[in-house]
């Protein structure tokens, strides 16, 4: 159905509810106007319309300001995206204090995106969703853990373990392998923590 | 008293090892935490480590520097726990990762006793 034919069924629809308005109250003079307005009446009026204009204006402000905050935070979680993705470089590994910058990099920005939407006290939800705490935590594990030489059990794992020399490591197969799921566990998370965002 | 790793060690902390690289956990542990932690010890005084201010820490330079108080220089976590605070405003999630480190050292250390028995 074209718009035109709504605008012409919505304006049908409200002249035949007119009508029976009017029918009603000629029929039964349940309603009845004093054709005489005093200045009360006048003031009263004019008091109604300000106050039913402010209340529009206050509605549509608010309403405002939620469309702009959420498209903020939005945005915050594009740039924790575009963060994660400038963070995928390392994933077979590279200088050790490059990879350490850009995880913090990536934990800064996702607590600061947390902070706001506790301070916004959105719905728990949506600050659950945009806890990345764990998951930083994986992903920092699994890019800089190197073993201890003196555990055993680290020493039986050093095959598949990562190694550096000069301050660059090199990330083993398994390792690498365990990183990329986490970084896309972590993209899912950005993605769940957004639509839950848009749909609030 | 207090020790603040970016102005006392360094920016940019790096590996576990010193043969890994230049300014290692081990580097930090044996050069600039481990004579604060006994002198803290010494004078029954708490040791404040500050985190903040550096470009990024790697799992194996805190396990290194504060697990490796346990595993390397038999020190106890009874003793450590109480004296040692750590401050992190910007990385507060890596205060329970060092907490963590270093119990699974002394688990470590306390299996390894278990074993010599």
């Amino acid at each position: 159905m074209s718009r035109r034919q709504q605008l012409w069924i919505f304006c049908a629809i409200s002249f035949l509810f007119g009508a029976l308005c009017f029918k009603m109250i000629d029929k039964f003079h349940a309603i009845s106007f004093d054709p005489v307005f005093s200045f009360g009446n006048v003031i009263s009026s004019l008091t109604t319309l300000v106050v039913a204009v402010l209340v529009t204006a206050h509605l549509q402000r608010q309403t405002q300001v939620d469309k702009s905050e959420k498209e903020l935070l939005l945005r915050q979680f594009d740039m924790l995206f575009d963060t994660l993705v400038e963070f995928e470089k390392f994933r077979d590994g590279g200088v050790l204090t490059e990879i350490n910058a850009s995880l913090k990099k990536l934990s800064v920005k996702s607590k600061s995106i947390h902070g706001i939407l506790v301070e916004l006290k959105q719905p728990k939800e949506i600050i659950t969703a945009s806890n990345f705490s764990e998951v930083i935590k994986k992903i920092r594990k699994l890019a800089t853990d190197t073993p201890i030489k003196q555990i055993e059990d680290h020493a039986n794992h050093a095959e598949c373990s990562s190694e550096v020399k000069d301050g660059i490591i090199k990330l083993a197969t398994e390792k690498r392998n365990l990183l990329d799921n986490k970084i896309e566990d972590m993209k899912l998370q950005i993605i769940k923590a957004q639509i839950s965002l848009n749909r609030a | 008293m207090k020790i603040k790793i970016a102005s006392e060690f360094s920016t940019a902390p790096g590996p576990r090892y010193i043969s890994e690289g230049k300014f290692s956990g081990e580097q930090f542990r044996k050069e600039k935490l481990l004579p604060k932690v006994l002198e803290a010890i010494d004078k029954k005084s708490k040791l404040t480590v500050d985190l903040d201010g550096t470009s990024g820490y790697g799992t194996s330079f805190l396990e290194e520097s504060f697990g490796g108080l346990i595993r390397m220089d038999k020190l106890s976590l009874a003793i450590l726990k109480p004296m040692l605070e750590f401050i992190s405003k910007e990385e507060p999630d890596l205060i329970p990762e060092i907490e963590e480190d270093m119990a699974e050292a002394q688990q470590h250390e306390d299996a390894k006793k278990g074993d010599a028995k």
